[in-house]
């Protein structure tokens, strides 16, 4: 089981003294891309925050074990180094810093190398004309005013940028409008080709998916995952929702 | 203090405070417009740490003469635990009605959703800190000549060492 990227066993999870996850398992190989879908308020954002380290979800039972380490209740700027990367639901505005900056710095910490200027700037130009973006927004503060669609655009950038070995997409393509779905689906894409690291896909809709070989599906109701199926299982749940998996 | 005498004259007031353990940084300005059309624009940050209690007051004085004067004054503060303070304390004392005057108070403190989002891409919990108060006093620092920007920003950086235990 060598190849295993990740693999969460009865986790639970507790948010101000409530437990929202309770019980989950899951397993990805490296390199597999799996969905996740399920009804508002199930538990998705909070798997993949818990994943990534956010202090605020308290694992009170269970392992999660990354590339074969144990990193249950390790820190998310450690998990993030191992190779661990969260695209945010709702990405936040960080004035103080410019989106370019912010993404070199990462490289820079993720790596422990300098990284040269040139060589930097001319990489971030060439994916940022991949994801449609103006290329002023590279010295524009953080997310700062920039539009829900430039918000998700921007951390395909750092996706694609960081190469992180499992990438955890939180509803990437929510609100977004039909153009802003195809170019960040291009990104993704990007991703599997050039890096080809596994993907988890928190998502409602096919759309973002077209374009990949999903190798299996997960539905998340209640705090646990109470079905697994494969590529077909999406297309039934657009159809018929998630109403044959309540109780 | 500054004494707006001329007509049309005008004047600036940037702060930026950083009260740290056992400091009680009090500090504030003090703008009199006398002549026409006179305008002031106090703009200050405070940030508190620990017991650090940062105090700001702000005296505007418009006498009757000071027509069509403007006064704009924005103070933020940024705490960053529960156990420091910040208080602002203005006062003003207006002796004509032909005037545009803005006060503004803020009082916030870090987010966590901006230290994990930072921390989630490899920073530690000390620099997304320090980064969070540097932006918080940035479009201050902008106004500052770059020496002092830089030196601020080495500042907060040193404030926040040790801050995170
Ligand atoms: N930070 C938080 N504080 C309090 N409650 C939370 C927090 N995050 C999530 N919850 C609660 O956990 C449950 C699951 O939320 P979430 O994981 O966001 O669901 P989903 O992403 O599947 O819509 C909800 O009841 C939500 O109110
Ligand atoms: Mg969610």
């Amino acid at each position: 089981m060598a190849d295993q990227i990740l693999n969460v066993s009865g986790l639970k999870v507790t948010v101000e003294d409530k437990e929202i996850l309770h019980g989950l398992d899951l397993t990805l190989n490296a390199g597999e891309t799996h969905v996740i879908m399920g009804p508002n308020g199930a538990g998705k954002s909070t798997l993949g925050s818990t994943l990534m380290g956010d202090p605020r979800y308290v694992i009170t039972d269970g392992k999660i074990i990354f590339n074969g380490e144990d990193i249950t209740g390790e820190s998310a700027d450690k998990i993030s180094k191992k190779g661990m990367f969260l695209s945010f639901q709702n990405p936040v505005e960080v004035p103080g810093i410019t989106l370019s900056n912010f993404i070199r710095s990462a490289l820079e910490q993720k790596t422990g190398k300098h990284i040269r200027v040139w060589d930097f700037k001319k990489e971030l130009e060439k994916t940022m004309e991949i994801l449609n973006m103006d290329p002023s927004y590279a010295e524009r503060d953080l997310n700062v005013g920039f539009s829900g669609g430039e918000k998700k655009k921007a951390e395909i950038l750092q996706l694609l940028m960081l190469k992180p070995s499992l990438a955890i997409l939180d509803e990437t393509d929510s609100g977004l409008d039909v153009d802003a779905v195809r170019t960040v689906s291009e990104g993704i894409e990007q991703y599997k080709k050039t890096v080809g690291g596994a993907l988890l896909i928190i998502t409602h809709s096919t759309r973002i998916l077209e374009a990949l070989d999903v190798d299996a599906t997960h539905v998340l109701v209640d705090g646990k995952i109470v079905h697994n199926g494969d590529q077909s299982l999406i297309n039934e749940i657009n159809e018929n929702g998630f109403e044959r998996f309540l109780n | 203090m500054s004494v707006l005498q001329g007509d049309n004259s005008r004047c600036e007031f940037t702060g930026v405070t950083f009260a740290g353990h056992g400091q009680n940084l009090d500090t504030g300005t003090k703008v009199v417009h006398v002549g026409k059309n006179t305008s002031s624009y106090i703009n200050t940050k405070s940030i508190s740490k620990s017991d650090g209690i940062s105090t700001f007051r702000s005296a505007v004085v418009v006498g009757q003469n000071a027509k069509g004067s403007k006064s704009s004054v924005s103070c933020e503060s940024l705490m960053l635990d529960d156990i420091s303070r910040s208080d602002t304390i203005p006062a003003m004392d207006i002796r004509t009605d032909d005037v545009d005057i803005g006060h503004e108070a803020k009082i916030g403190r870090i987010s966590d959703d901006v230290v994990f989002y930072l921390m989630s891409r490899g920073m530690s919990e000390e620099d997304a800190k320090a980064l969070i108060v540097s932006g918080f006093a940035d479009n201050v620092s902008k106004e500052l000549p770059l020496e002092y920007a830089v030196e601020m920003n080495n500042l907060i950086r040193l404030e926040m060492k040790g801050t995170v235990g």
